[in-house]
């Protein structure tokens, strides 16, 4: 499980007023679970992500993971960011492999295991190609198998498909959730995109613009597996438009409507 | 190559060769002496003569050594100190002032010092190219070390890469097009730093042979000492250039060089 106890950020300002990012943020995220994190840009959402990630210190607070706290970057933990990140001058395969390269892991056992999660993601003839040579979601799907090496229990994505265009987005959606489903991950997901943040998550947070601080939390109750069919349900409408109502009125005052009410009153 | 780029590489041509049919007219119809300016067909001949006599193959081996060996020199500490610089912003205030005060001086002007120091031998040279060939390198090398993209680095460190990792893995293959960059500066400048520097004093080198044959007014035999520099220039200026595709396989920035 994942802790994240009254957390505080500020950033020392190279001119004028530091900027406070994070504002006494508290957050639970159980294993196995699926956790969006929404909100405008520059509410420490990134910020939040790079805390838990061991990336950055926070000011004040605690994060904890499986009740021990996270003072630096961890093995259990795999990262893809809203790029895709790959070394220009090395294979597909040579990226993948990086993590096991860095942490000089034997490259021999976990060869195999980067061909299979190639072979996953669809990218098996394409090992030997170099990034340049692949379109932004082949890209992306290469820093997602990144990410897997070392078969983290946590993954962390920055929203990590905001660069696609809308048809390879969704593609990528649903194999994330195929991803997901299969390995029992537990993902924090960050992203701009509330039909996204919707179609993926068992729990979608919202979390308000500078300094950041969490809204509400919202239970996502649209059955498992999901295909793209699931965005046209009326749960699925009423849930999209509750968290924007939310975004847009900022800090509780918000006018829920009635299913996003129960919704709550249930978590 | 499409009709348009081989009617500019035609006219090209033309060009040069209009250039020097008006250059032998001219040193012709108005009888220009051959000491002051020689018509294109002596300097040929002079070429000629020289090729076939042997003697540019000691001179420009002689200035050749003193150029590569400066500029490798030159280019390593360039390299070593521009690491350090861009590794620690405190070092570079300490350091800066200092290497720009003296890459602001004129470096000629040290070269008689460097002919008491180092004799009239090849030191002397190798010293003054590897003070030209220096600066280029050590700027382009701080550029680039710094130009890594943020999450390149981010990624490292969620990985819990070393500092030497970092370096090894990220930053140096990314500074790599600013190392062929200044490596395409610094070598057309480090045959100019040879050859300035055999002016001031010299027993061999291409600058030597040119000073010898300007005291016996042998003035077709420097323009033919002239084009063989420049041909040389361009080959080395090539040089860098095709490693630098090989190396720099991935494209990125190769348009930083091409231009001399």
């Amino acid at each position: 499980m994942i802790e994240v106890r009254d957390l505080n950020m500020t950033y020392p300002a190279a001119s004028g007023r530091p900027v406070r990012a994070l504002d006494g943020v508290d957050l639970e995220v159980r294993r196995g679970e699926f956790v969006s994190l929404v909100g405008p840009s520059g509410c420490g959402k990134s910020t939040l992500l790079k805390i838990i990630a061991g990336l950055f210190r926070a000011t004040s607070g605690v994060v904890s993971i499986d009740g021990r706290h996270v003072a630096g970057p961890s093995r259990d933990i795999g990262m893809v960011f809203q790029g895709p990140v790959l070394l220009p001058w090395r294979t597909v395969l040579q990226n993948v492999m990086l993590p096991v390269e860095v942490r000089r892991l034997d490259e021999v056992s976990f060869h195999e295991r980067a061909q299979a999660l190639l072979a996953t993601m669809g990218l098996e003839e394409f090992h030997d190609r170099y990034p340049y040579e692949l379109s932004g979601g082949m890209q992306q799907r290469v820093s997602i198998a990144r990410a897997l090496i070392q078969d983290p229990a946590i993954l962390l994505m920055d929203e990590p498909f905001a660069a696609l265009d809308a048809m390879t987005r969704e593609g990528m959606n649903l194999e994330l959730l195929r991803i997901w489903s299969g390995t029992g991950k537990t993902v924090i997901f960050v992203t701009h995109s509330i039909i996204e943040a919707v179609f993926l998550s068992s729990r979608v947070v919202v979390m308000s613009s500078r300094p950041g601080r969490v809204l509400d939390i919202i239970d996502v109750d649209l059955p498992m597996p999901r295909t793209l069919d699931a965005m046209g349900a009326p749960e699925f409408g009423r849930l999209a438009v509750h968290i924007r109502s939310r975004l847009e009125h900022g800090a509780g005052d918000a006018p829920a409507p009635a299913a996003a009410d129960r919704t709550e009153a249930r978590s | 190559m499409s009709p348009a780029r081989r009617r500019e590489a035609v006219l090209s041509a033309l060009l040069g060769l209009a250039v020097v049919a008006v250059w032998e007219l001219v040193v012709r119809a108005f009888a220009v002496p051959a000491y002051v300016v020689p018509a294109p067909t002596a300097v040929i001949v002079a070429l000629g003569r020289g090729l076939a006599s042997g003697v540019y193959v000691t001179h420009l081996a002689y200035t050749l050594v003193e150029a590569l060996a400066g500029f490798v020199i030159g280019s390593l500490i360039g390299l070593m100190l521009g690491a350090a610089i861009a590794r620690s912003p405190g070092l570079e205030r300490v350091l800066y002032p200092y290497v720009v005060g003296f890459q602001a001086m004129p470096k000629i002007a040290i070269a008689p010092l460097l002919i008491m120091w180092l004799g009239f031998g090849i030191w002397s040279k190798v010293a003054m190219v590897a003070m030209i060939a220096f600066f280029p390198m050590l700027v382009n090398v701080i550029t680039g070390l710094r130009a890594v993209d943020r999450d390149s680095i981010d990624l490292m460190r969620s990985l819990s890469a070393s500092e030497w990792q970092v370096f090894r893995m990220v930053r140096l293959p990314y500074a790599l097009p600013y190392i062929f960059a200044a490596l395409d500066i610094a070598i057309v400048f480090s045959l100019l730093a040879a050859i300035v520097a055999e002016f001031v004093g010299s027993q061999a080198g291409m600058g030597h042979l040119i000073l010898q044959m300007n005291f016996s007014l042998d003035v077709a035999g420097v323009f033919a000492v002239l084009i063989i520099l420049s041909v040389v220039g361009v080959a080395l200026h090539l040089v860098v250039v095709k490693t630098q595709r090989r190396v720099v396989f991935w494209g990125e920035s190769n348009d930083m060089t091409g231009k001399m």
